[in-house]
This record gives structure tokens, sequence and C-alpha cells, in this order.
């Protein structure tokens, strides 16, 4: 008994110096804390608003929801590690606001009379350890990117240069890759066919150089460790990173070897990881953000109550439809446009996106550009007559009910995955179904990469996708829907969209090209391969302090010109 | 050195323990369909043997469980599929200290606060002060964090550290981060608070029980004071049945803060154990999955060694006839 | 002499006091009789009742169903347009939905407590009582059980059965169990050492006999205590993974999915979260406190 009172006292004595010892710590820290911000001011880190207001103080906080995955730019393919590198490496060109293509680090270039080979010459720029960038620094980056073992998800990308398809599937060899370099700084590369939007794609940090030598050192024990780090990577844009800590943040510092050291004007970017939106607006409303995207429609509604001013770029992808078209069922075409048209897409951005997203009749976004000043949208547009409306819908359905020769649906199940915007859109569409068809959906919920696997294993009727333009051309979409496509989940196939698309694809002249394309989408749009639901639009808001900041569909966030006031 | 042996006895039966868990956990996650590498853009078939040799997914399962193993045991973890060169090791180390001082901050909370109420709602058994004290208890296990978080992180760390910071010109609380009080507070008390309630509860229904024994019966009518008889003979067969709960409590609240580092923006373990499942991360599953048992396993050989300073009773490993 | 029946006065049949049988019968009746005496009990009974007949009748009667839409009329404040509660951000009446999601959790809550009741009582009882080496290996299975990672027992179980309220309660039931077990096989092995278990067993009782009469009754009082824990756990673990993103089909709702609104949403419209949140608060006081009670009415020791 004794023995035991004695015990317990031990263990209740260490529980309050355990206890006590955690109070110190605290204390302490925070002594700690409170001098660090008031000896750095510049570094914004204090959360009051009121220093990060400082004049004079040019250092920003942007967040992303998500740590980079790897900002090895020959495999990089997550938005936050694209963001990060657009900031701190460059290409040959690069995009203005305007998304127009302005020199990189190539200061000119020439193309040739078949638009087929493009010869760049290189300015004068260096490394962040000072080695000049040159031409082999292109070749070797995208012969890697192209190169089987390392498994770059973002090597098709590359296909439009010669010989690239093949030496990627292992049907050719390295040397057959028709992307050379001629000089220290001209670089050459030739392409399969005429290819308009080669030198817009050039802006993806897929194109980025990489130094042969320094990525040759970051091999270790098998792999290689290329951009894990940010002592593991070499810069040769405006920023360099200053400080990786994992999950948690990356701080951008200027680089003094970019050769217009004068272009970074916010001298330190902080990139903080926050996963949760909520958390981002808080942080926002507290001065320890410079910018927060406004993801659901409760946040959009809060910033409005706060009087924030609301800004909207269009984020260039197309949320749409998908069905099966092998399917007994949806393989009818009216039974396809009842489906897509008893959705009233107009109530439903309004009301329940609110991010100002655009209804969607046609399937390219209208970031794409067409002709005669009109946006590709609006060349498709103005040739679909369709009638779209909700009214409409339940005769598709009856029509084509009585096609396929039966006297009701049967069941119909509805694939989706358990994210909350995908959840969301699909408790709304369920219930337009209902209402407008009278047809109750079985839906099936699954986690992301299964419900990937499902669709693309044409197990499903209908499913909720997305997709994006990632550089201004229909292209860049358009062919998920060739026969054979390994992005075809659609299962569609129409010989007359593929002779299109391939005729298209050796066209020289651009205006004909387009033309083609336009009467490529017309076909899909027709029979109504797919139901555009929205183009997407990003809402978000930002401090008045920070200027010149671009954020638009092709270069995501870009800090290239922003200055802090 | 019986107590030593018994201790070496449920070592090795924890290793054993933990290999089950490994190699089951290891065989669940490849049965999910679907791969790390899906997204909504395929990747072409060529990029995806490639992927699949880099990371030795091409060989078949039980030779990916050997190798697994064999690595493991060697202390290499692989690397994370999504963190392409990240070791498993790295991010989990990296994230560990968070976490770990979160659930240490968040146990000692709760388990002090639980006892002493749980202690005082047991001596009170009945009237409004026990009414009172189960009542808050009861609001522990009635908010779900993410709301409590939420309202905490609105109310005290924006409203209220505002107004301080105009008035006093500083800032009770933070909205996020773990670097020092203002940030801590309330990540803690958002954890322990559902945790509080449980152990509270815990505490009451036992000390019930020993209450209405007759030892104790016995000390009061020795004239023994009150809090010499909670001390000495309550405390000590009290506490039994919470340490029970303990164990797997800290195990839980080292990784199901989930919910808290994820609002307060903690860059702890919470998240990979969800994030790498979603992600289908086979890696840092296992890695997780390791972490997480090892610890579980670990507060539930420390409750097994309460025990028995606490209650000789339990006779260590005979069978009773 | 003749006999006439009248003479004859039926004697009732005292039981004896000291047979164990007719004790038992006393002990339940007792209970009853302390339960109809105990005001908390009965008050947190009726609210149980109340919210049990509620969340059954309210979906039927209502003139609004779970999923009925006006996206013109999205968020309305209480008692607007008939409906009592406001709507929701699709503009479904949350009136209906609240109770509508107070019934998916009651099921799912009673479903998990009948599973931790049977194999948690078992197997701890079973664990506890022989001990040594059966207990060991018991208990090791119960380790690798519960650190088993949750989600990936969900998921795969989304992914075979149909996703929704069976495959959350099935994935609760699987690991749920464990800490029942924990608690039962912990009370066991400290009440089978006391003198009168011991004395039990000299005496010639049987394992079961013992489990039952000598055990069972003592543990109780803990069991009851972790059953009203229970509850809220498994609702939580529902509203956790509605918060994850894995809780039941849209477009049901239970008082997880309901509560996961957000800041941004309390901020702007309270009362589509402090509604199903208040619901919880209630649902759970009242399992506390009913259980409590009880516990205090059925412990043999609190009879003293």
């Amino acid at each position: 008994m004794k023995k035991m009172k004695q015990t317990m006292k031990q263990i209740i004595s260490l529980l309050l110096v355990a206890f006590l010892l955690a109070g110190c710590t605290k204390v302490t820290t925070e002594g700690n804390g409170t001098a660090d911000t008031s000896g750095t001011s510049d570094t914004a880190d204090t959360g009051n608003g009121n220093t990060a207001e400082n004049a004079g103080s040019s250092s920003a906080n942007f967040y992303f929801t998500a740590e980079p995955a790897q900002l090895n730019s020959t495999l990089v393919y997550d938005v936050p590690s694209q963001d990060v590198l657009r900031a701190c490496e460059e290409g040959l060109i690069r995009l203005n606001e305007e998304n127009e293509i302005v020199e990189g680090l190539a200061a000119s270039w020439d193309v040739s009379e078949d638009g087929k080979e493009y010869t760049f010459h290189l300015r004068d720029a260096n490394w962040s350890d000072g080695t000049p960038v040159t031409a082999a620094d292109f070749v070797f980056a995208w012969k890697l990117v192209l190169k089987p073992e390392n498994a770059s998800t973002e090597a098709e990308s590359l296909y439009v240069i010669t010989g690239a398809k093949e030496y990627n599937q292992g049907e050719g060899t390295e040397a057959d890759v028709k992307v050379e370099a001629v000089d220290e700084k001209t670089l050459k590369v030739e392409l399969a066919n005429p290819t308009p939007y080669f030198l817009s794609t050039l802006a993806d940090p897929t194109y980025y150089p990489v130094n042969q030598e320094f990525y040759e050192k970051q091999e270790s024990g098998g792999t290689n460790l290329y951009g894990t780090d940010a002592d593991r990577l070499l810069y040769c844009g405006p920023w360099k990173i200053d400080d990786w800590v994992h999950e948690s943040k990356v701080v951008l510092v200027k680089n003094e070897e970019y050769y217009n050291p004068e272009q970074a004007k916010i001298a330190q970017i902080n990139l903080l990881i926050v996963a949760d939106p909520n958390t981002a607006y808080n942080m926002f409303s507290n001065g320890e953000l410079d910018m927060v995207e406004l993801g659901t429609a409760d946040l959009i509604n809060l910033a409005q109550s706060d009087n924030q001013d609301l800004l909207t770029f269009c984020g260039g992808s197309t949320t749409f439809m998908a069905f099966n078209v092998q399917n007994e069922i949806f393989k009818n075409v009216n039974i396809r446009k009842a489906f897509s048209y008893a959705i009233d897409r107009q109530a439903f951005c309004d009301n329940v996106l609110k991010n100002g997203s655009v209804p969607a009749t046609t399937f390219v976004s209208s970031v794409v550009d067409g002709l005669e000043g009109k946006t590709f949208q609006e060349m498709v547009q103005a040739e679909f007559t369709d009638d779209t409306s909700v009214a409409g819908a339940k005769a598709y359905l009856e029509k084509g009910l009585q096609e396929l020769g039966l006297t009701e649906l049967p069941q119909v199940t509805f694939l989706i995955d358990d994210r909350e915007s995908i959840k969301t859109q699909a408790t709304v569409y369920q219930e337009y179904w209902k209402q407008n068809l009278g047809v109750d959906m079985e839906v099936i919920s699954q986690p992301y990469k299964t419900k990937l696997e499902t669709q693309y294993a044409g197990r499903y009727m209908i499913t909720i996708s997305g997709w994006e333009c990632s550089f201004n051309d229909p292209i860049s979409i358009l062919p998920i829907f060739q026969t054979d496509n390994g992005n075809n989940s659609m299962l569609y196939s129409n010989g007359e969209f593929d002779n299109l698309l391939e005729q298209a694809s050796v066209e020289t002249d651009p205006d004909k090209r387009l033309q083609m394309l336009k009467d490529a989408e017309l076909v899909l749009m027709n029979d109504c391969a797919v139901a555009p639901l929205y183009y997407y639009y990003c809402t978000y808001i930002l401090q008045p302090r920070v200027k010149g900041l671009v954020r638009n569909s092709f270069n995501d966030l870009d800090f290239y010109n922003a200055y802090i006031e | 050195m019986e107590t030593f042996r018994y201790i070496m006895k449920k070592l090795i039966i924890s290793l054993i323990t933990l290999w089950v868990l490994v190699t089951i956990t290891f065989f669940l996650m490849h049965m999910l369909p679907g791969d790390p590498f899906l997204g909504e853009k395929a990747i072409s078939e060529a990029t995806k043997e490639a992927l699949y040799a880099k990371y030795g997914l091409d060989k078949p399962l039980v030779i990916q469980y050997l190798t697994y193993l064999g690595n493991a045991l060697r202390g290499d973890f692989g690397e994370s599929l999504v963190y392409s060169g990240q070791p498993v090791m790295k991010i989990l180390m990296s994230a560990f200290p968070y976490s770990f001082e979160l659930g240490l901050y968040s146990l000692l909370f709760a388990g002090l606060a639980g006892i002493i109420s749980g202690i005082f709602s047991a001596l009170h058994n009945g009237d409004k002060k026990d009414a009172i004290a189960m009542f808050i208890a009861a609001i522990g296990i009635s908010v779900p964090s993410f709301i409590l978080g939420s309202l905490l992180q609105y109310y005290l760390a924006i409203k209220l550290s505002n107004w301080s910071a105009v008035h006093f010109g500083y800032q009770l609380f933070a909205v996020e981060g773990w670097e020092n009080a203002a940030q801590k507070i309330i990540p803690v008390f958002v954890l322990g608070f559902g945790e509080l309630a449980v152990i509270s509860r815990m505490t009451k229904a036992s000390f019930l029980d020993v209450i209405g024994q007759d030892y104790i019966k016995t000390a009061k009518a020795c004239g023994l004071s009150k809090f010499q008889i909670i001390k000495n003979h309550m405390l000590r067969n009290g506490i039994m049945p919470v340490i029970t709960v303990l164990g797997p409590m800290a195990a839980s609240i080292l990784t199901g803060a989930f919910v808290v580092e994820n609002i307060f923006n903690i860059p702890g373990l919470g998240k990979h154990f969800i994030n790498s499942i979603q992600a289908q991360d086979y890696t840092m599953i296992a890695g997780t999955t390791i972490l997480y048992g090892s610890f579980l396993i670990a507060a539930n050989l420390l409750v097994d060694i309460a025990y028995i300073f606490i209650d000789p009773g339990i006779k260590l490993g005979k069978k009773n006839a | 002499m003749e006999f006439s029946k009248e003479l004859f006065v039926k004697e009732s049949y005292e039981p004896d006091s000291q047979d164990v049988e007719e004790k038992s019968i006393t002990y339940w009746q007792n209970v009853w009789i302390r339960f109809k005496r105990n005001k908390m009990a009965i008050g947190s009974l009726a609210i149980i009742i109340f919210m049990i007949l509620g969340c059954i009748i309210i979906p039927i009667v209502s003139p609004y169903t779970i999923s009925e839409q006006n996206l013109n009329a999205v968020n309305q404040g209480m008692f607007k347009d008939g409906h009592i509660f406001g709507t929701d951000s699709f503009g479904r009446d949350l009136f209906v939905r609240v109770w509508y999601g107070t019934r998916i959790s009651l099921i799912i809550a009673f479903s998990a407590v009948a599973i931790n009741l049977i194999i948690g009582v078992i197997y701890g009882g079973i664990s506890g009582y022989l001990g040594g080496k059966t207990d060991e290996v018991m208990m090791r299975i119960v380790d690798v059980v519960i650190s088993i990672p949750h989600l990936i027992i969900v998921m795969l179980l989304m992914v075979i059965l149909k996703p929704g309220m069976v495959t959350i309660i099935l994935a609760y039931a699987t690991v749920g169990w464990t800490g029942m077990a924990r608690v039962v096989r912990g009370q066991v092995l400290h009440l089978k050492e006391l003198d009168y278990v011991v004395a039990s067993r000299l005496l010639g009782s049987g394992a079961l006999r013992i489990i039952i009469k000598d055990l069972f009754p003592n543990a109780m009082g803990v069991i009851m205590v972790h059953l009203a824990l229970t509850i809220p756990r498994a609702i939580f673990t529902e509203a956790f993974l509605s918060y994850i993103g894995l809780g039941v089909q849209i477009p049901l709702a239970s008082l997880g999915t309901l509560v996961t609104g957000g800041s941004a949403a309390f901020r702007l419209y309270p009362h589509v979260i402090v509604i199903p949140a208040l619901f919880m608060c209630i649902l759970m006081l009242a399992f506390n406190v009913f259980s409590d009670s009880l516990r205090n009415i059925i412990d043999p020791k609190m009879r003293r």
C-alpha cells in the first residue's frame, strides 16, 4: 500500500512537471516569437494586418492548398509546382497578362516557311550558380522529358517534335528527336506538323531548361533528387527558392543572377501551404495572406458580406457531363440530349456556384481565340442550332426511348467521386433530372482514384468530368474525343470528327485549320457526345496593396510584374 | 526480474503484432482499385509501364511485399509515390514533432482536467455540481471538432484578437500555425475537449464503483479526511479503467488530429493519414500505418506496465486455475 | 363433518428470500421501480423517444421531401415560406432534412451500439476471464484491428458494397467493438481477482455462471458508460467521414453531413449549422444522462 502511494505520487508529480514544462516552453517561445517579429519587420509574418501593410515592406504571402509535388520541370504536373516554377525558372518565351507571346530566355526566333522548323536565339542569361544558360540545357531537358525511364506524365505534350513520340514510346532513339543545339546560344527544333500553337506551349514548365551537369550531381542511390529541395535546383527565373519547409511553406527571394534583376519587385514571396479554404479566408481577413481563392459559394457570400472586391478569371477548363456512348441506353443521341438539356445551367451557375462560371453549351472554353476577333467558342456557338432549352428535354427523352424500342427508361446510374465540389453539382443535376425528365438516378459515389479507374474502364453511364485548355488552341482539348485516344473514356468514335482533326493537323493555313476544328466540334455537339456544363471561372480576393498580379487561364498565378504598394 | 521478463515478452509480441499489421495493410491497400498515378488526364501505356518499373510496382505483389519488408527491416521505407524523391521517413519525421507536441499537450489537458472533473462529479454524484460538470463534458462529446475549431478560430483568433490588438496592442490568439502559445492554445483545447469528456466520464464511473467499496467506508469510519481518502485509497483503484482508454487515446489523438491540424494549418501527421490513402500513395500508407501501429502498440505496452504498478492484483501472465 | 370449500383459504406462497432464482426477478423489478422514481432517467428517455418518433413521423408527414430543391430560395432564414428551419444552400427544406438526418444518425448509432455490445462484451469477457495465453492472443488481435487504417477499410467497403449507410455501419463495426472489448476485459481482469468471485469459484460455480452472475452485473456500470460514449463516437465517425467526403449518399442527409458546412456558412446563416448541431447535442446529452441514470440504477454497488 505504501509503495503504491509513492508510485501514484510520482506519477502525479510527473504529470504536473510535464504540464508545467509545457507551460514554460509556451512562455519562452512566445517571448522569442515577439522578439523575432519586431526584429525583422519585412517578413510580415506577424499576422497583424497593421504591420503587414507597412510601407516599404516588400514581401508578400500567397498560398497553395497542397505541397508542390516536386520541382523537377521534366516531371512537373501539379498546379502548385507549376506556379513555383513559373516564378523561379523561365522558358524560351513568356506569356504576358494578355496571353501574348513575349521573349523569355530566347531573345528572338525564326520560323521556316512550312511552319515546321523553329530556330531560337538565346539571350545571355545565367543560372543562379553563375553558369550560363545554353541551348544544350534545353535539349537536355526536353530529351529528359521524353526519356522513357524518366516516366514523365507530361511527355505527350512534346510529341509535336519530330521523333519525340517514337523515342518516348520506345520505338525510336534519343538521337532521332529533332531538337539540337546548333551552338551555345542557338536552338533548332523540327516539328512533325506545322503547329501554330507551338510557340505558346513553350511557356509551359515542361519546356524549361535543365542544367545537365547539375542534374547529374543530384543522382543518389538510384534515384535522382533534382527539384526535391531548395538546394537541389538551379534557377534561371526572377526568383529563387530560399527555403522550402516541406508541407509548410516555400520562400522565394530575388534571384540576383537573373538577366533582369530589377524585374522581381517583391523581394520575398512566402508561399504557404494552407489546405482548409476557410482557414485561408480567415488568414486573409487577418492580413496574413495577400490573396485567397473563394472555392465555395459560402465563401463568396462571406466575402461579399465583408465588402471585399471580388475578382474573377476564366480558369480555361470546361466542366462537362461525360456519357458512355457504348452503353445500351446512352448510345442513343436523343437520350443524351435529354439528359444534357434537362439541366438549367444558368440557374445552377447563378445560384449554386456563384463564382462567375459561365453556362456552357459548347465544349471548348471561351478562353480560346477564334477568327476575326471572336473567340472559338463564339464561332462554334454561332453555327450550333440545336434546341437546348430545358422545356425540350422531355421530348428528346421520349423520342430516344422510341428509337430504342423501350417504354420506360431502365435504372440509370450516375458515377461521381467524393470531392465536395462534385457532390454539390451532382446534387443539383440529380434533382433536375428528376424534375424535368422524371428520372430517379442511382448515384454511385466512389473515392476519386477509384472513380477514375471505373470511368476509364467504361463501367459507367454518366459521370462528371473536366478538362482544361492548357494553351490557346482548341486542339488542347478536342482530341479527347478521338477514336483510341487514351483520354477518351466516353468511348466516342466518329469518323468525320477524326478526319477533321487529322486534316487540321497537317493544314498550313491557320484560318482554314481553325475552321476545320470548328467543324469538328460541331460534329461533336450535334452528336451530343458530351454535355458541356460550364466554363470554370475562379473567384478570388486580393489585398489592395498588391498590384500587377496576373491571374489568367494560362499563367495561373504569375508574380512577374507584381509589386507591393 | 519477473517484471523485466514480462516486458520483454510483451515487446516481442508487439513486434509480431506490428508485422501482422503491416502485412494486412499492405495487401489491403493493393486491393483498392486504381493506382497512385491515375489522374483526370490519362497517361500512356508506355509511361505507365515506366512508372511501374521505376517504383517496382511491376513485380508480383508477393515479391513487392517481401522487398518492402526487407527494406523496412533495414529502416528504408521507400520514397513517396506522390512526392517523388521524398523518402517516406523524412516526410513522417518532419511532421511527427508537430503532432507529438499537439497530442501530448492535448492529452495532458484532457487527462488532468478530465480526471479532476470526473472525481468532482463522482463526489457530488446526483447533485447540481455533478450535473453542471457532466453537462460541460457532454458538450465536449456533442460538438464535432470541426465546428468547435471553426468557431473558436473565428471568435477567439479573429474577433477577440483583433479587439485585443486594438485595445492592448497584443494579439491574444493566432489564426493558424504552430510556433508560439498564441497559436497553440486553441488547437490543444479543441483536440483535448472531446477526449476530456471521455476521460471525465470514465473517471466518474469508476470512482463511483470505488466509493461503494467497503474499504472506503472503513476509511471514512476511521475518520480519514476526504482528501486523504481520495489520495490514498480511491485514486489507485478508480484510475484503472481510465488508463485502459488512455493508451489507444494517446495513439488516436496523435493521428486523429486531422481536423484540428487542417483547420489550424499545423503541418502534422494527420493529413498524411488521410491524403496518402486517398492518393493511394502505397509507400506512404505503409509508412504511416507502421508509425501509427508502433505508437499504438507502445501506448498499450505502457498501459500494461502501468497496470502492474498500479494494480498488483493482476498476475503476470499466470493462468488462473 | 363436511368440508366445504369455504373452509379452505388459499395461502399465498412466500418465496424463500434466500432463493437465488427469485431474487433475480426482484432485481429487475427493482430496477424498474427505481427507474420510475428517477426523474433524470425518465426525462432523458422521454427525449430519446420523442426524437425517435419525430424522425420516423416528420419526414413522412412533411409537405417537403429531403431532396426537393428551389434554387431561387437558397439559404432562407427560419420560418420563411413554410420552411420552419429555413432552407439550405440548394433551397431544400431544412426542417425535414434535420429530422431525416437524425433518423440516419440514430440508425447508425443504434447499429453501432448493438455491434459494440455483442461483440465487445463477449470478446472482452472471454479474453479477460480466461486470461493467460488466450488473453494475450485475443488482445494482440485487437491491437492489429485497431491499428489498420480505418479509411482503407471504409474505401474498400465503398467499392465492394454500395456506398452509404450500411457501409458506414460496417466500417464502424470492423473496428468499433475493440474499445468495448478492451474496457470489458480490463474490468473482468480486475473483478475476477476480487474475493467474492474467488469465493464463488471455490463454491463450484461454473465459468458461465461466474461471468453472468458475478462479473457482468458488476461490470455493468463501466459497460453502460462506454455504451453511452459509443453513440457519440459512432455519430462522430459518420460526421468525420462526411467531413472528408465519405458520408452518406446524396441527396440523403445525416446530422454529420448537415453540420459540416464550415465556418463560412456558420457566419452567414448560423441556423443552417446551429440547428443540426443542437439536435446532435440534445441527442448526445439525452443518451449520456440516460446511461448515467441507468448505471446508478442497475449497478449492484449503487443499491446499497
